[in-house]
């Protein structure tokens, strides 16, 4: 399932690679939202006990977070941090993973200072296969694929959300761990940092009726809209009344004499951004115990009809595959972008263009306008059987330390390196990257989130206004926040064929908005499609399984 | 004017015949046709004799063994509902069952289609361009201007398609260069590299732009195989530039040129992969989804490893199919072909 953050990828791709070498691998740019559909065996799934949630007893934040997903925020690097254990979690074997990156390819690990310090602290070297997602978007999926045909499995491999993988409760069953006797209930306190990952994203691992692999943190903020306020300055700023006062606003900044546009071309997420302002809902909604998805909406046709506006307005930059979004964000020749919340922190660490989220407003008077919330994870890490049983334990103590959190050395470690190579605090207590930091602690790290992290916070190394505000945003935005009906149900078409429906039906998107197809192929074509593919299967089994719950 | 051809001793005849197998050696040469099998010597002695022959063929036929024909037998795919986790091995054969749902499929078609669309425009359009490049090449009498031609026409073939892609994108795209010049100058031309209309056209241009210097390369070599003597007597006699290009030079090609056109049909489903896949979200799937792109999205990305597989197949048999018949053809016509 996709709902909060079903996301062209194509966008985030493309602001990933505007980030370039400077940019913070740090908290990945996905946008993906992992959903509760990733499950199957939809019966056995409901029953599976999660693993007790066990907060990490960390430095008290500045600014506190709350269990609806609010992040905890830092101003200054927390003192007093919790020191690392003696004890190495690795057992001296390499371990390998497959993983995925977003931003520039991190050095070689004998040139890499970070990752070699990582493999002593570890005590196991970790031998990271690393697929660069960086520019198209479905290369990891073919090298996972690849790898499972050819059968030479690593021994962490992580299972992306939304990324259209098919049969994988069968591919989990037939070459991967069952981890639920390690990590059910209160046997996941023997891992303390794994305790203290959130249910609701441990929600997104289970699969035909078992933990199928570690839930990779990430924030529970969805997709936002980011913005350069400078650009909109002429316009009087971010505030709009309404779908149309943002277009004529939008309008009167185009200026394409001097190469300005305003809406980068990721047409996908800007519709779902539109219909934000509409009222859409999250995913699937219930009424009298029939569930709608999001897409089958008319506030999402809505946002769709406004897209088309926009782009016969000239709005969107005319050329799709965009490489340097953010460069054009940040010298001013586009106006706003679609970001993942995690890409976005990433992006305020790096530019210093001021940078902030347009919450949704309503497209018309008296509409209640939405935001949609995410997963709280992205996809899960699956211990292969080509590892034997005896060593599941030690690559889960590995991925414990991998989720030290916040206010722990290792934390301090895993995020910025070496102190003194990699970074160095500076007076008022924060940890600056030095050159070497930003070349290897931050390209090295965001492979490592993908396979192992710890749940979010907020931090920016000498931005303490910019934290406080984005803090204040989540609020804002967490009010008009929307959750999913079908979180924590499980379908297992929509398992094995939701994605790759999805993926079908947002290629018809693309096409409508820019014009090689017409409006109303939406919902002659496309819709019914999608409903026949896997759509009208997928809202079945939700429905049998909310009914169930009941 | 090429030293070596002037001094070439056959001066009368355009096309000598092909010389006389000589592997039997002078000896076995006055009985040739009657004593063939007598003269043969056992085999123990010609593997002997060959020994070094065949030992320096290991490799080669190593790399053929291990990366084409093995991977052959990897096609039973196309007959199985192949799932990796299962192997070769445990997945159920379904006999035909990927081909009927695969002819059942309207992307496929629709790839197929495609496929053949760009491929009949780059054969009347990119296949001629390296001749008319060479012609233009040989016809250069200072030698430095043609070297200084040479290699400038060259160099695009060593870009990566995704750098000449971008540079395509920088000139003609919707931002591009030249797009804007003419928009700010009153000249609406739209964005060339987003119209799915016309989408055939752009990418043939770009295989042009990258590939027609280095595909010149072997129409230039057999140029310089021509004797000189043949242009000098046909000056002589009063034929113009036209009449020596049309009489000398393309008859002196011919072979080279129905060799490559012959190998170019075996390939006539196979379009630019990675080319077409750069630009697919500038004009969407419908106008660029080729048979290799389809393969790609539905087998390795998608794992319908079955059905991909089924594609590929016929994929490659049509272009089997396609090379005996251009052979057999070419054969007819008293060419020598690709082999007889």
């Amino acid at each position: 399932m996709s709902s909060s953050n079903n996301i062209n990828r194509r966008g985030f791709i493309g602001a990933a690679g505007a980030a370039g070498i400077a940019v913070a691998g740090g908290a990945a740019l996905t946008g993906c939202g992992s959903g509760a559909g990733t499950g199957g065996g939809a019966a056995a799934s409901e029953k599976v006990k999660l693993p007790t949630f066990v907060a990490a007893k960390v430095p008290k934040p500045d600014l506190p977070g709350n269990e609806q997903g609010l992040d905890a925020g830092y101003l200054r690097y927390p003192k007093n941090l919790v020191p690392e254990k003696g004890e190495k979690p690795g057992d001296g074997k390499p371990i390998s993973v497959l993983t995925e990156t977003f931003t520039t390819m991190p050095p070689a690990m004998n040139r890499n200072a970070h990752w070699q310090e990582l493999n002593k602290r570890v005590g196991s070297e970790i031998n990271m296969t690393i697929v660069n997602g960086l520019g198209e978007e479905s290369v990891y999926r073919s090298k996972f694929n690849a790898l499972i045909a050819g059968g030479d499995l690593p021994d962490l491999m992580w299972f992306p959300p939304n990324q259209g993988l098919k049969n994988v409760p069968q591919l989990l069953e037939a070459k991967f761990h069952d981890l639920t006797p390690y990590l059910s209930g209160d046997a996941v306190k023997e891992y303390p940092n794994l305790a203290n990952i959130p249910p609701y994203a441990w929600k997104t691992a289970v699969v035909n009726g078992r933990i199928a692999g570690y839930a990779v943190p990430y924030g529970r903020m969805g997709q936002v809209y980011v913005a350069n306020e400078d650009f909109w300055k002429p316009v009087g700023g971010l505030e709009f009344d309404s779908a149309q006062d943002f277009f004529d606003k939008a309008k009167d900044l185009l200026d394409t004499k001097r190469r300005k546009w305003v809406l980068e071309p990721a047409y996908a997420n800007h519709v779902l951004q539109f219909a934000m302002w509409h009222g859409i809902h999250n995913g699937w909604a219930e009424q009298d115990g029939k569930l709608t998805y999001m897409y089958e909406t008319d506030a999402y046709l809505a946002g769709l009809e406004f897209a088309v506006k926009c782009e016969k307005a000239g709005l969107f930059y005319p050329d799709p595959n965009l490489r340097t979004t953010l460069e054009k964000l940040g010298g001013g020749f586009l106006g706003v972008h679609v970001q993942s919340f995690p890409g976005f922190l990433n992006d305020a660490n790096m530019y210093d263009w001021p940078m902030k989220t347009i919450v949704p407003f309503a497209a018309e008077k008296g509409m209640d306008p939405s935001w949609l919330l995410g997963y709280g994870s992205v996809g899960y890490t699956a211990i292969s059987k080509n590892v034997p049983k005896k060593r599941i334990k030690t690559l889960l103590k590995v991925l414990d330390y991998m989720s030290a959190p916040m206010g722990t050395e290792t934390r301090l470690f895993l995020n910025n390196g070496i102190e003194g190579t990699h970074w160095e605090r500076n007076k008022e207590g924060d940890v600056i990257l030095t050159k070497k930091g930003n070349a290897e602690a931050l390209t090295t790290r965001q492979p490592i989130d993908f396979f192992g992290n710890a749940p979010q916070s907020l931090y920016l190394p000498g931005k303490a206004d910019l934290t406080r505000s984005i803090h204040a945003t989540e609020v804002e935005l967490l009010k008009l926040g929307k959750a999913n009906a079908a979180t924590g149900h499980f379908s297992d078409t929509d398992a094995s064929k939701g994605a790759s429906a999805l993926t079908e039906l947002q290629d018809g998107i693309k096409d409508i908005v820019s014009g090689r197809k017409p409006i109303s192929s939406y919902r002659k074509e496309m819709l019914p499609k999608w409903r026949r593919q896997a759509g009208d299967k997928i809202r079945r089994e939700y429905e049998r399984a909310i009914e169930k719950g009941k | 004017m090429s030293a070596a051809a002037s001094a070439s001793p056959s001066s009368v005849v355009p096309h000598p015949a092909p010389p006389e197998d000589d592997d039997q050696g002078p000896a076995a040469k006055p009985k040739r046709r009657a004593g063939r099998k007598a003269a043969r010597r056992p085999l123990k002695e010609r593997l002997r004799r060959d020994k070094m022959l065949l030992f320096l063929c290991i490799p080669g036929v190593l790399y053929f063994a291990v990366f084409f024909y093995l991977p052959l037998a990897g096609n039973v795919i196309a007959f199985q509902d192949y799932q990796p986790y299962l192997g070769f091995k445990n997945s159920p054969m379904v006999g035909w069952a990927n081909f009927q749902a695969l002819v059942q499929e309207p992307e496929f078609w629709t790839a197929v289609w495609n496929t053949i669309e760009i491929s009949a425009v780059q054969l009347m359009l990119y296949f001629p361009a390296p001749i008319a490049l060479a012609l233009f090449l040989n016809s250069l009498i200072s030698t430095k201007t043609r070297r200084l031609m040479q290699t400038i026409v060259y160099l695009p073939h060593f870009l990566s398609w995704v750098v000449v892609v971008g540079m395509f994108q920088q000139v003609l795209g919707g931002a591009g260069t030249v797009t804007s010049f003419l928009n700010d100058h009153g000249v609406g031309v739209g964005n060339v590299m987003n119209n799915p209309d016309t989408f055939f056209l752009l990418i043939t241009s770009q295989a042009i732009w990258k590939d027609a210097g280095w595909g010149a390369i072997i129409f230039l070599a057999a140029m310089a195989n021509i004797d000189n003597s043949l242009y000098e007597s046909a000056a002589m006699d009063g034929a113009n530039w036209w009449r020596r290009i049309w009489h000398i030079t393309l008859p002196g090609i011919r072979p080279v040129i129905i060799m490559l056109l012959i190998l170019r049909l075996g390939d006539i489903l196979t379009v630019g992969f990675e080319q077409i896949l750069l630009q697919r979200d500038n004009v969407g799937q419908e106008a660029s989804e080729v048979l290799d792109t389809y393969v790609y999205f539905h087998g390795v990305v998608d794992g319908d490893w079955g059905m991909s597989t089924a594609a590929g197949l016929m994929k490659g048999v049509i272009g089997f199919v396609l090379i005996y018949l251009a052979n057999k053809v070419a054969h007819r016509l008293g060419e020598q072909g690709v082999y007889r």
